[in-house]
Parts: structure tokens; C-alpha cells; sequence
């Protein structure tokens, strides 16, 4: 059944039909909350305070736009709200402990294809990389996420931002921008060898 | 096509968004500058880059923590979010109240406290009164004068209690009497 009949059931307070629409969004909505908010415990909730606020709007949704565009919108709302609200309480850093313990590290290479020295400069460039995303200011990171990360296309963007086609691509093209001059000054990326030949390889 | 406006269409040419014209321009810009193809392959190489991070797994007990919560506001529809919501209507008294209060404090105030001002120079009070009592007109004004020079010199509460004295006096030989109290 597609988003819509999931919908309806759910308007009807069918419990099993918000839980399969879950189901289907919850890797997109817990990746946008993670990587707006950079750390899994607020991701963690936030994710549950916007799966309970969708449950508790759903009998609003007219169906003008499609149930992601909604929901994606809903989550970016309440992740725009929390970063606000946490500004001015403390800085937001990616902790080193997100990129896992060394013994995990060893673990994961075992059963991994690539070299552990191949894994360990990969992880490294993606801690680079996120270190420069959340950097970004929240407009510049949210758009980056939806399009770079999640692969929304400039509609649906527009359609979740709330502006025009022409807006998206020129605030894209800013904030990629902003994210190249930040990895070009911050990182190895594209001056150390084939690093990035390596990070594609892996 | 000049290099400025390749390198800021760039991004939408690498997304495919642009017109067909558009596109085409740009990959003819770009078999001709090394520059800019430089510029496209490095944002090309970064937007893969960013497609290609982890993404972060979801924690397995999360729908268990939703479906409890949902159970519980269920349970409880007037719980939490309920009981915090102010209703619409109750703005309109709060309202009113505000508007009472920043009415005296900033309009009504100077009007109350004109009333209740009792005591009126003697001077204004004979000038006010002048053309009323225009038959006593010029008595007033001889007493205006002597008044007023007694004013220049001194001004302490005492003596403008002898001057209103000297005009009761005044005033009970000539009117039988005045009442400088407003009330």
C-alpha cells in the first residue's frame, strides 16, 4: 500500500498503518534529525517527538502534497526549532566517540573488503567532511542534507523549504560552495595524494 | 560563456537541472577552460563524497519508545500537551485588562490627578474669576497686586497659608465666603 492508503488508515486510527509508515521513513527522518542535530541522543528523540507529532496531526493532512514532502518538512521544522533553542546553551561538535572505539574499528575491518589503513583514512575524511557540514550554518547544512545526503530532488525541496526552484538551486549552489572553500582550507581532501580516489574506492 | 556564470551554475548543471540550452553551453565552456573543469570536477568529487557518508543506523528499540508514548498520551488525551494549551477566548479579558491599566498609566492618569490638585494659586483662581465677578474686577486686581508682591517675597508653605488666610478674609467681607477645596 502506498503512502496515501497509509494515510487514510491512520486518520481512521489504524495503529498498524502508522507503524508500516514509520517503518518506511524512519532511516530518512532518524539521518535528517542525526545530521541536523549531530549527536544520536537528540536524534533519538527528536525522531520520536516528530513520529508523535505526525500521529497527532495526520487527521490535518489534506494531501495537497505528498505525505514525504509533509513529513520531511515537519522534521526539519522541529529540528530548526531545537538547534534554536540549544544555540545559546552549548556547541554543537561531532564527539569522537560517535566514530566508534578502535576495537570496534578492528571488528568491522574484519569482515570489511578494504585494507584497515584504507578504512581508517575513510572514516577519517568522513569526520572531515561532517566536521565541515556542521559548520554550516542550519540553512546552508539543511539544504546540503536533503540534497547531497538524503537525494531530494530541487522540488521536493522546494516544496519542504517552502520557496521557489530558482531559491534552491541558488541557496545549494551557495552552501556546496561554502562547504568546497571549508574542505579546501580544513582538509587533505584534494591535496594529499589520491585520498579521494581512496574514499570513493571504499 | 563566461567563466563567472559557469562556475555559478555549476551545481544545478551537475544535478542536471538546468535547460537543455544551458547544459550544452556549459559542456562546451568546459571542453574549452581547464579551470573550470578543474571547478567541476572537485564539487563533483565533494557532492559524491557527501552522498557516500554512513548513514547513521536507527536505533532498534525507537518504534517500541514512539508506540509507548502514543499509548500513553492515548491514555491520557488531557495529559502534557493539553494541559499547557491557553485558550483563545481567555486573551480577550486578559486583554481588556492590559488595555485598562496602560490607559491609566499613560492617558487617564493626568486627568485623575487634575481633580484631585485642591489647591489652586491664589492668583489663577482671582484671574479665573475675574470676568465673572467683572463688578469686582478692579477690587480683585488691588488685591491681585499685594498678593502677588508678597509672593516674590517668599514662598514657603507657612506664608501661602497666611496668604490664603489674608484671602478668607478677603473674600468673607466682600462674598461671605469662597471654597478653594474642589470637591
Amino acid at each position: 500500500m502506498d503512502d496515501t492508503g497509509l494515510v487514510r488508515l491512520c486518520q481512521n486510527g489504524d495503529m498498524t498503518a502508522f507503524e508500516q509508515l514509520f517503518r518506511r521513513h524512519q532511516d530518512r527522518i532518524y539521518g535528517i534529525a542525526y545530521r541536523m542535530m549531530n549527536n544520536r541522543e537528540d536524534a533519538f528523540d527528536l525522531t520520536q517527538e516528530i513520529f508523535i507529532r505526525v500521529y497527532q496531526k495526520i487527521g490535518d493532512f489534506n494531501f495537497k502534497s505528498a505525505f514525504s514532502t509533509w513529513l520531511y518538512r515537519l522534521a526539519l521544522n522541529l529540528c530548526t526549532d531545537e538547534l534554536r533553542k540549544q544555540k545559546s546553551r552549548r556547541k554543537r561538535e561531532i564527539s569522537t566517540t560517535e566514530l566508534g572505539s578502535l576495537a570496534e574499528v578492528s571488528a568491522i575491518m574484519q569482515v570489511d573488503e578494504n585494507t584497515p589503513e584504507d578504512y581508517v583514512i575513510s572514516k577519517e575524511h568522513e569526520k572531515q567532511i561532517w566536521d565541515a557540514i556542521n559548520s554550516l550554518k542550519d540553512k546552508d547544512r539543511a539544504v546540503i542534507i536533503l540534497r547531497d545526503v538524503e537525494g531530494l530532488s530541487y522540488e521536493e525541496i522546494s516544496e519542504i523549504l517552502k520557496c521557489s526552484l530558482g531559491r534552491v538551486k541558488s541557496r545549494l549552489h551557495e552552501a556546496r560552495q561554502k562547504l568546497k572553500a571549508i574542505l579546501e582550507t580544513n582538509t587533505d581532501l584534494w591535496t594529499g595524494g589520491n585520498n579521494i580516489e581512496m574514499l570513493k574506492g571504499s | 560563456m563566461k567563466c563567472l556564470k559557469v562556475r555559478k551554475n555549476l551545481s544545478a548543471f551537475l544535478d542536471n537541472e538546468l535547460s537543455s540550452e544551458m547544459h550544452r553551453q556549459i559542456e562546451l565552456h568546459l571542453s574549452e577552460c581547464a579551470d573550470c573543469l578543474h571547478e567541476t570536477e572537485k564539487l563533483s568529487d565533494m557532492i559524491g563524497l557527501v552522498g557516500k557518508t554512513e548513514r547513521p543506523e536507527v536505533p532498534p528499540y525507537l518504534w517500541e519508545s514512539i508506540k509507548h508514548r502514543l499509548e500513553v498520551i492515548q491514555a491520557h488525551p488531557a495529559s502534557k500537551e493539553a494541559s499547557f494549551k491557553i485558550p483563545k477566548w481567555s486573551f480577550i479579558p486578559a486583554g481588556a485588562v492590559i488595555f485598562t491599566i496602560l490607559f491609566y498609566l499613560l492617558i487617564g492618569q493626568p486627568f485623575l490627578i487634575k481633580h484631585k490638585n485642591t489647591q489652586i494659586p491664589v492668583a489663577v483662581y482671582i484671574q479665573e474669576h475675574k470676568s465673572v465677578y467683572s463688578e469686582q474686577a478692579l477690587i480683585l486686581d488691588s488685591w491681585a497686586e499685594s498678593v502677588s508682591s508678597k509672593t516674590n517675597e517668599s514662598t514657603d508653605k507657612s506664608q501661602s497659608g497666611t496668604r490664603m488666610s489674608e484671602l478668607d478674609v478677603f473674600m468673607e467681607a466682600h462674598y461671605g465666603g469662597i471654597q478653594t477645596n474642589g470637591s
